[in-house]
């Protein structure tokens, strides 16, 4: 009898895991937000925030993962009905699949554009630019926002392809096949080449010494420089929720999806902690210390600020891609710099197309092949719509409220259904089978009362402060607003199809999911 | 390196060594007790 898949060995499941938390965030976004959150004191609320929603919800999401798998299932809604045998549950389970796969269809749009920015450096496209100004209409023209360096859409259309390529070869090649030996590798590599700009960082140090504030160590000082006066304020504390919230990728059933293919009694405490570990090591060790200090040796710490201020790639593409044309190897830098960044985002992308891959094949009986193709189809007319409307603020409308609010939602509703639906005495249980170590008793608390109540502290305030705005359309340019409409309606389009697709697998077989045998089998 | 105050250079060692700790801890713990999901089978 065939068995589920499962992962090869445990160090290849904790780099897929960590590489489906490492992404574009860990370099680009953390700096950003430290740096305007109180630098040094922002990581106060950051790690508080980290053990007390990060990591809880992270166990609680490997559990709920492990044992769906022992019932066949890799996707929420399977989960969710036999964590609950609520006949809700696995409709709320809908939403894991939405968040994993249209949070993929903008992603692998941005992460082609670090693999097409890691081209140009090689062939040194963008040589010749050395401003901030210049740079942003080159990216500009090669997103088809604006005219400038390039004529047509055709050289970005390019890359998305060849992304999307590289993604579904991965997944088509299976859990231990694919995913894991390109994690296995992917990471290590990440991690080497981010370290190597972290020392070349050391050694740059004041480029100019004329300039002896335009340094790397001013640029340091910045982000960890600690303004206490901030830790007063609800926005520092809500910024540290929402980084720890992005960076470990809960909330998006991704976890889960990886977590199915442990085996019973496998540890999920200790993995866990070692792939946060790898992760934060990616966000506060090298993601800290790579663009806000070089962007200030070559811009000042004022310019470098405005910069940030601009939002996470105008700092991570723009400025870096400028500095990089104005020093000696800065091809090489540039390159190394893009590529870490495409890696990172291919590692975390591979992992949202697994919910809906999984949710195929044990809900409608697909085998991989068919699973992958299916999804990697849907994904393709899907990209297009984020490719022809980016400009108009598409993309930015499904950030929001599938990037952003859902995941929210989803962690909120996940912990819930385990500590309180479940139970948190059963859930306990669920989490300490199998583990290398004790978790310590307080986390039992935790889980069960602090996790819910900041989820519902963090869901008022962003309903306030920004959902509620933003459904509004406030400050939305009028022209705009019918694509955004448009990318609600594309969003509760593709809900209301995964929800129809649970009603008809429940229908037809009662949620159970097919075997092994059954799927290979096939139809 | 003088340019960091030594209020950043405190907070950052405090980040890292948290960090550190937080990925050598279980990887140790991993790799050198030969935990591993193959030897369950």
């Amino acid at each position: 009898m065939a068995e589920r898949e499962h992962w090869n060995n445990r160090l290849g499941l904790i780099f897929a895991m960590a590489g489906n938390a490492v992404g574009l965030g860990n370099f680009l976004r953390f700096p950003v937000q430290a740096a305007q959150n109180g630098g040094g004191a922002f990581m106060i609320p950051y790690f508080i925030a980290f053990l007390l929603l990060g990591i809880p919800l992270m166990w609680v999401e490997w559990s709920i993962g492990r044992r769906g798998g022992q019932y066949g299932h890799g996707s929420l809604p399977g989960m969710f009905d036999t964590l609950t045998q609520n006949k809700v549950a696995k409709y709320i389970g809908a939403l894991g699949l939405l968040i994993s796969f249209l949070v993929m269809v903008y992603y692998v749009y941005i992460i082609s554009w670090t693999l097409g920015f890691s081209f140009f450096s090689i062939i040194g496209t963008f040589d010749g630019i050395h401003d901030i100004e210049t740079m942003k209409t080159f990216l500009y023209s090669y997103q088809g926002n604006g005219a400038g360096y390039f004529t047509s859409q055709w050289p970005a259309y390019f890359f998305l392809m060849i992304t999307l390529g590289i993604n579904f070869y991965i997944l088509s090649k299976g859990i231990s096949g694919g995913i894991e030996k390109f994690a296995t590798i992917a990471i290590p590599t990440l991690i080497g080449f981010g370290l190597l700009l972290v020392v070349w960082v050391f050694f740059l140090g004041t480029p100019d010494p004329t300039k002896p504030e335009f340094s790397t160590f001013v640029g340091i000082d910045y982000i960890w420089k600690p303004d206490f006066s901030l830790l007063t304020t609800s926005n520092i504390w809500l910024a540290a929720a929402g980084q720890v919230f992005f960076t470990l990728s809960v909330g998006m059933g991704t976890l889960q999806a990886y977590a199915s293919y442990l085996k019973k009694d496998d540890d999920i405490i200790l993995s866990g902690l070692a792939t946060a570990g790898i992760n934060e090591f990616s966000e506060v060790i090298i993601g800290g210390m790579i663009a806000i200090p070089i962007a200030t040796a070559f811009f000042g710490l004022a310019m470098t600020q405005d910069i940030a201020a601009g939002g996470a790639f105008n700092l991570g593409i723009v400025a870096m891609a400028s500095v990089f044309t104005d020093i000696p190897f800065g091809s090489i830098l540039s390159f190394i710099w893009f590529i870490l960044l495409f890696v990172a985002g291919v590692t975390s992308s591979v992992a949202m197309a697994q919910p809906l891959i999984s949710f195929l094949q044990e809900q409608f009986r697909f085998n991989r092949k068919k699973s992958t193709i299916t999804v990697g189809i849907l994904m393709l007319l899907g990209v297009h719509f984020v490719f022809l409307f980016f400009e108009h603020g598409f993309l930015d409308e499904l950030d929001y409220w599938v990037g952003t609010f859902a995941l929210v939602v989803v962690s909120l509703a996940e912990v819930i259904l385990f500590a309180w639906v479940f139970g948190m005495k059963k859930g306990w249980e669920e989490l300490s089978r199998g583990s290398d170590i004790k978790i310590p008793r307080i986390f039992y608390y935790i889980i069960k009362y602090v996790t819910p109540a900041y989820l519902i502290f963090i869901l008022a305030f962003w309903t306030f402060d920004s959902a509620i705005p933003i459904l509004l359309f406030k400050g939305v340019k009028e022209s705009e607003i019918i694509y955004r409409l448009g990318a609600r309606v594309f969003i509760v389009v593709i809900l209301i199809s995964f929800i129809s697709m649970i009603w008809l697998a429940w229908k037809r077989n009662n949620g159970k999911a097919f075997t092994q045998d059954e799927i290979e089998g096939g139809k | 390196m003088e340019q960091v105050s030594t209020e950043a250079l405190i907070f950052m060692g405090l980040g890292w060594a948290f960090v550190l700790l937080l990925v050598i801890y279980p990887m140790k713990k991993i790799l050198t007790s030969k935990i591993s999901y193959e030897e369950d089978d």
